[in-house]
C-alpha cells in the first residue's frame, strides 16, 4: 500500500538511488571473496617465501591434502570418506534429531503448563548449567565407549538448547490465536498442531539452530576421548603423529561442515519461516 | 479448558506459588532418585544415592586440592571472559557503527564462527603446550562472537529518532556516542556477556577435560577418571564435581542475570534470548 | 401450517454473574445479568470501561464458565463453546494466522469439519466476497492494513456459517474512516444471512447506530442498567441516521446512563 503523506515523499527523497539488482549481488560477492582472497593470498605468500613455519602450511597444501584424504586414491576413498566424515555426520544427524525431539516434548509441556513448567524449571535450570561437555566422563563411565553412548551424549547435549526455546516459544502463542481455536471448535490436538506449534516455530527453530552447532561440537568432543573413528578421531591422531598437514586439514573439514549445516538450516528457515521474517521487518 | 483467571491479579500470589512449585519439583525429585537408587531398582553402580552424590560434593569441597582446582578453572574463565570484553566490545562497536567495515569482515567471521573451538585443541596443544595460554586462546575464540554482534546489534540499532532529538538539542558528536548509543547499547552488551560466559565457562572445563594438564575442575574429573581406584567411588566423585561444575555455573549466571535486571532492566528486548 | 408456538429466544442469559479470585481481592465483574435475544436480533452491550463487558461476551461464548448462572443457546445450557456460534476478537493483529494465507485464515474454522475441498473453496470464496475482499486471497495478513485485517476476521467468522455472532469492540482499534465501512458491512451481513448478532462496544454513538436493541451495562459489579429499544428506520445510513432525532434522544439517553455510572437518573 502506497503512503503518500508527505513525510514519507521526504524520507525517500533523501534516501540514495538504489542500485541496479545486479550490481548489488556483485558488491555483495566482492565483500565476501575479495577478504577472503586477501587472507589466504597473504598467508600463503608469507608461508612460501619464509622458512616453512611448522605450524602453518600453506593453504593450497592444506585443500589439495584435505582433497587427496578424503577422495584421493581409489582404495582409500571409501574408507575414509565413508568411515570419518560420515560417521561424524550420522552421530551428529541422530543425536540431534533424538535431543531435538526431546526437547520439543518437554518444552511444550512446559509452555503450555504453568504448574509444570514451574515445577520442572529449577531442575531443568540446574540441569542446563552443568556443561554437557563435562558430562561426558559420567556418559563413558556408564555407557562405555561405543556410538551408542555418543549419540545418547549428544542428544542429551543438544535437548537443552530445544527444550527452553519450545517452552519460550510456545508461551509466547499469544491467548486470542488460542482463543481463536476454541471457538472455531478445534479439537485440541488440531489446536496444538495448526496454531500453537506453528506459532512457536520461530523461537523453536532458532533453538534448533543453536542445537545443531551444538550437535556438532558434541560429536567432535565425544571423539577425541576414546574413539575409534570420526572427523575428530582423525584430527586426535593426526595431532598425536604430529602430522600438521593433515591436522588443518582435518580442521577445514570441520569448518566446512559447520558451514553446510549452517546454511542448510537458513535455507529451510527460509522456506518454513519466511512469514515470520517478512512480517517482521514490515514491522 | 474454562478458566476463571482474573483480568488483573496482583503480582505477588503468582511468584510465591512458582517458588513452592520449584522446590517441590526438586524436593520430589530428590526423593525419587534417593529411593530409586537405594532400593536397588536400578542399580547403586549407576545411580548413587542422592545422599551420597551431595556428602561426597561436600567432602570435595572439604578438600583443598579440589578448591584449589575450582579456583584455577574460574581464573581462567575470568581472564578468558575480559580478555574477550576487551576485543570483542570494540569490534563490535566498530561494526555496527561503519557498515562497509563489517560488510568487509563478514566473511572471515562467517567462516571462523562455525568452526568448533574445541576442534582447535590439538593444534593450539602442539602449538603452545598444555598451559594457560592454550586455555585462553581456545575461550576467547569460543566467546567472543557473542558479545561482538550483542554489541555490534546494540550500536546499529540505536533508535535514530534518539539521536535526532539530542542532535536537536544541541549534542554534537562524540557527545551523542557517549550520551545516547553507549547507554543504548550497554543492555544488549551486557546480556551477550553473559551469554559468553556460560560458554566461556562450558569452554574452560571442556578443554580442561580434554588436554588433561595440572590444574581444573575439568582436569580434575580427568584424573579422577584414570585413577582406578574404586570404580563406584571414581563414579561418585565423577558426578560430585561435574555438579559442582554445574552448580558454579548456575551461579554465576544468576548473579549476572540479577545485574541485568537490575541495572539494564528498562531495555526488556535484548536479543539472543537464550 | 404456520407454527404458532412462540420462537424460541436464540439466547437466554439466566442470571449470570461471575466473580474473579476470592476473599479479600474479589473481583466482582458482573452481577445477576439477565436478558433474552431473539433470532435475527442486533443487540449492543454499552458500559463504561472495565464494566465486565468482555467477561461477558467471553461467558457467552462458552470461554468462560460463570460462577453463577447459566447460558442457554437455542435451548441449550451451555457447557464450553456451543456450536453454531463464531466471534470476532478485538485484537485482528493477533487473531489471525500469520503463517496463512488470507483464504486459509478465513478456511481455517472448517478445519476438521465435514466439509469438501470444493464446498471449502466456494465458502472462502464467497466469504471474501461478501466482505469486499476477493482479490485478496493470496496475500497474508501483515500485508493488509488495520481494516482490512479486521474485514478478514468477520469474513472467516461468516464461513463458519454461524446462527449466533459475538464481536467484542471489533473496531475500537481501527481509524474513524475505517469504522463506518466496517459498521455499514456488519449491517449488510446481518441483512445476508439473518444471524443474531451481540456488538460489545464502548463508543455510544456506534451502539445505537447498529442495533435494534442496546443493553447498558453499570459500573462493575455489572448490572443490566436498562434494555433499550432502537426504533430507528432501516436501512440505517451514516449520514441521516444519525441526524435523526430519534437518534440523538437515544444517544443522549444512553450517554447519561454511562456517565452516571449506570445508575438511572
Amino acid at each position: 500500500m502506497t503512503d503518500t503523506s508527505t513525510r514519507a515523499l521526504a524520507a525517500r527523497a533523501s534516501r540514495p538511488a538504489v542500485r541496479p539488482r545486479w550490481q548489488r549481488a556483485l558488491v555483495s560477492f566482492a565483500y565476501f571473496a575479495i577478504p577472503i582472497a586477501a587472507v589466504i593470498g597473504i598467508w600463503q605468500l608469507v608461508t612460501m617465501l619464509n622458512p616453512p613455519a611448522p605450524f602453518f602450511p600453506q593453504p593450497f597444501a592444506i585443500i589439495a591434502n584435505l582433497w587427496d584424504l578424503l577422495f584421493g586414491s581409489p582404495k582409500a576413498v571409501q574408507q575414509v570418506f565413508y568411515g570419518e566424515f560420515l560417521q561424524t555426520v550420522g552421530r551428529m544427524a541422530l543425536g540431534f534429531a533424538i535431543g531435538a525431539v526431546w526437547g520439543i516434548v518437554i518444552g511444550t509441556i512446559m509452555g503450555l503448563w504453568r504448574g509444570a513448567r514451574e515445577t520442572i524449571n529449577p531442575i531443568v535450570e540446574f540441569l542446563r548449567s552443568i556443561p554437557a561437555t563435562a558430562t561426558l566422563p559420567l556418559f563413558i563411565i556408564l555407557l562405555g565407549g561405543g556410538n551408542d553412548m555418543r549419540v545418547v551424549f549428544i542428544a542429551y547435549g543438544v535437548s537443552w538448547f530445544v527444550l527452553i526455546n519450545t517452552s519460550v516459544g510456545v508461551g509466547s502463542v499469544h491467548k486470542t490465536l488460542l482463543d481463536v481455536g476454541k471457538v472455531f471448535k478445534i479439537s485440541p490436538a488440531r489446536r496444538l498442531f495448526r496454531i500453537l506449534l506453528p506459532g512457536a516455530m520461530p523461537k523453536i527453530f532458532a533453538g534448533l539452530r543453536i542445537a545443531s552447532t551444538a550437535a556438532l561440537l558434541l560429536a567432535i568432543v565425544s571423539e577425541f576421548m576414546l574413539a575409534t573413528d570420526g572427523v575428530g578421531y582423525m584430527l586426535v591422531q593426526a595431532q598425536g603423529r604430529f602430522q600438521l598437514l593433515n591436522m588443518w586439514s582435518w580442521m577445514l573439514a570441520l569448518a566446512i561442515l559447520g558451514l553446510i549445516i549452517n546454511s542448510l538450516l537458513e535455507w529451510i528457515e527460509g522456506r518454513l519461516l519466511g512469514w515470520h521474517r517478512q512480517s517482521k521487518s514490515r514491522a | 479448558m474454562t478458566t476463571t483467571a482474573a483480568p488483573r491479579q496482583t503480582r505477588r500470589s503468582p511468584r510465591v506459588g512458582a517458588v513452592w512449585r520449584g522446590v517441590a519439583g526438586v524436593a520430589g525429585l530428590a526423593i525419587i532418585l534417593e529411593i530409586v537408587s537405594r532400593s536397588g531398582i536400578v542399580d547403586q553402580k549407576y545411580l548413587p544415592p542422592f545422599s551420597s552424590v551431595i556428602v561426597r560434593a561436600f567432602t570435595l569441597w572439604g578438600d583443598e586440592a579440589f578448591r584449589a582446582d575450582v579456583g584455577a578453572t574460574l581464573l581462567t574463565y575470568l581472564l578468558g571472559l575480559l580478555i574477550s570484553i576487551v576485543i570483542a566490545v570494540p569490534l563490535g562497536a566498530l561494526f555496527g557503527l561503519f557498515n562497509p567495515i563489517y560488510r568487509a569482515a563478514r566473511a572471515l567471521i562467517e567462516l571462523m564462527r562455525p568452526i568448533p573451538p574445541v576442534a582447535l585443541i590439538p593444534l593450539v596443544l602442539l602449538m603452545l603446550g598444555n598451559g594457560l595460554e592454550m586455555k585462553l586462546v581456545i575461550v576467547v575464540f569460543a566467546a567472543v562472537w557473542p558479545i561482538m554482534f550483542n554489541t555490534l546489534y546494540g550500536v546499529h540499532d540505536v533508535d535514530p529518532l534518539a539521536k535526532d532529538m539530542a542532535r536537536s538539542f544541541g549534542v554534537r558528536g562524540f557527545g551523542v556516542i557517549r550520551r545516547i548509543v553507549i547507554p543504548s547499547a550497554a543492555p544488549f552488551i551486557v546480556t551477550g556477556i553473559r551469554i559468553s560466559s556460560s560458554i566461556a565457562l562450558i569452554v574452560v572445563i571442556t578443554v580442561e577435560l580434554i588436554a588433561g594438564g595440572a590444574q581444573g575442575i575439568g582436569a580434575f574429573i580427568s584424573r579422577e577418571r584414570g585413577s582406578y581406584v574404586e570404580a563406584a567411588d571414581t563414579y561418585l566423585s565423577v558426578l560430585a564435581a561435574t555438579i559442582m561444575a554445574g552448580i558454579i555455573g548456575l551461579a554465576i549466571n544468576l548473579l549476572i542475570g540479577w545485574v541485568e535486571r537490575r541495572w539494564f532492566g528498562w531495555e526488556s528486548s535484548a536479543r539472543d534470548g537464550v | 401450517m404456520t407454527d404458532t408456538t412462540t420462537v424460541q429466544p436464540a439466547l437466554v442469559v439466566d442470571h449470570v454473574s461471575h466473580v474473579y479470585g476470592s476473599g479479600a481481592s474479589a473481583h466482582h465483574a458482573i452481577s445477576d445479568l439477565a436478558f433474552s435475544v431473539q433470532p435475527g436480533e442486533f443487540v449492543s452491550i454499552v458500559g463504561p470501561s472495565g464494566a465486565g463487558k468482555t467477561t461477558l461476551l467471553r461467558t457467552l461464548a462458552g470461554l468462560l464458565r460463570p460462577s453463577e448462572g447459566a447460558v442457554i443457546v437455542d435451548g441449550n445450557r451451555i457447557s464450553g463453546v456451543p456450536a453454531g456460534m463464531a466471534m470476532v476478537f478485538q485484537d485482528y493483529s493477533r487473531s489471525l494466522l500469520p503463517w496463512l494465507t488470507i483464504e486459509k485464515n478465513v478456511g481455517f474454522p472448517l478445519e476438521g469439519k465435514k466439509v469438501t475441498k470444493a464446498e471449502k473453496k466456494a465458502i472462502i470464496q464467497e466469504s471474501l466476497e461478501a466482505v469486499g475482499l476477493g482479490g485478496f486471497a493470496k496475500r497474508y495478513p501483515w500485508q493488509l492494513s488495520g481494516g482490512m485485517q479486521q474485514r478478514v476476521a468477520i469474513a472467516r467468522a461468516l464461513a463458519y456459517r454461524p446462527t449466533l455472532l459475538l464481536m467484542d469492540e471489533p473496531f475500537a482499534s481501527v481509524d474513524a474512516q475505517t469504522r463506518e465501512g466496517l459498521e455499514d458491512l456488519v449491517l449488510r451481513i446481518r441483512d445476508t444471512y439473518g444471524m443474531t448478532i451481540l456488538f460489545v462496544t464502548h463508543d455510544i454513538d456506534e451502539s445505537v447506530y447498529l442495533a435494534n436493541r442496546v443493553l447498558v451495562l453499570s459500573r462493575p459489579p455489572a448490572r443490566l442498567a436498562e434494555d433499550i429499544a432502537v426504533n430507528l428506520p432501516e436501512p440505517r445510513d451514516q449520514i441521516t441516521t444519525r441526524e435523526d432525532p430519534e437518534f440523538i434522544r437515544l444517544r443522549g439517553h444512553v450517554a447519561r446512563l454511562i456517565h452516571s455510572g449506570g445508575e438511572p437518573e
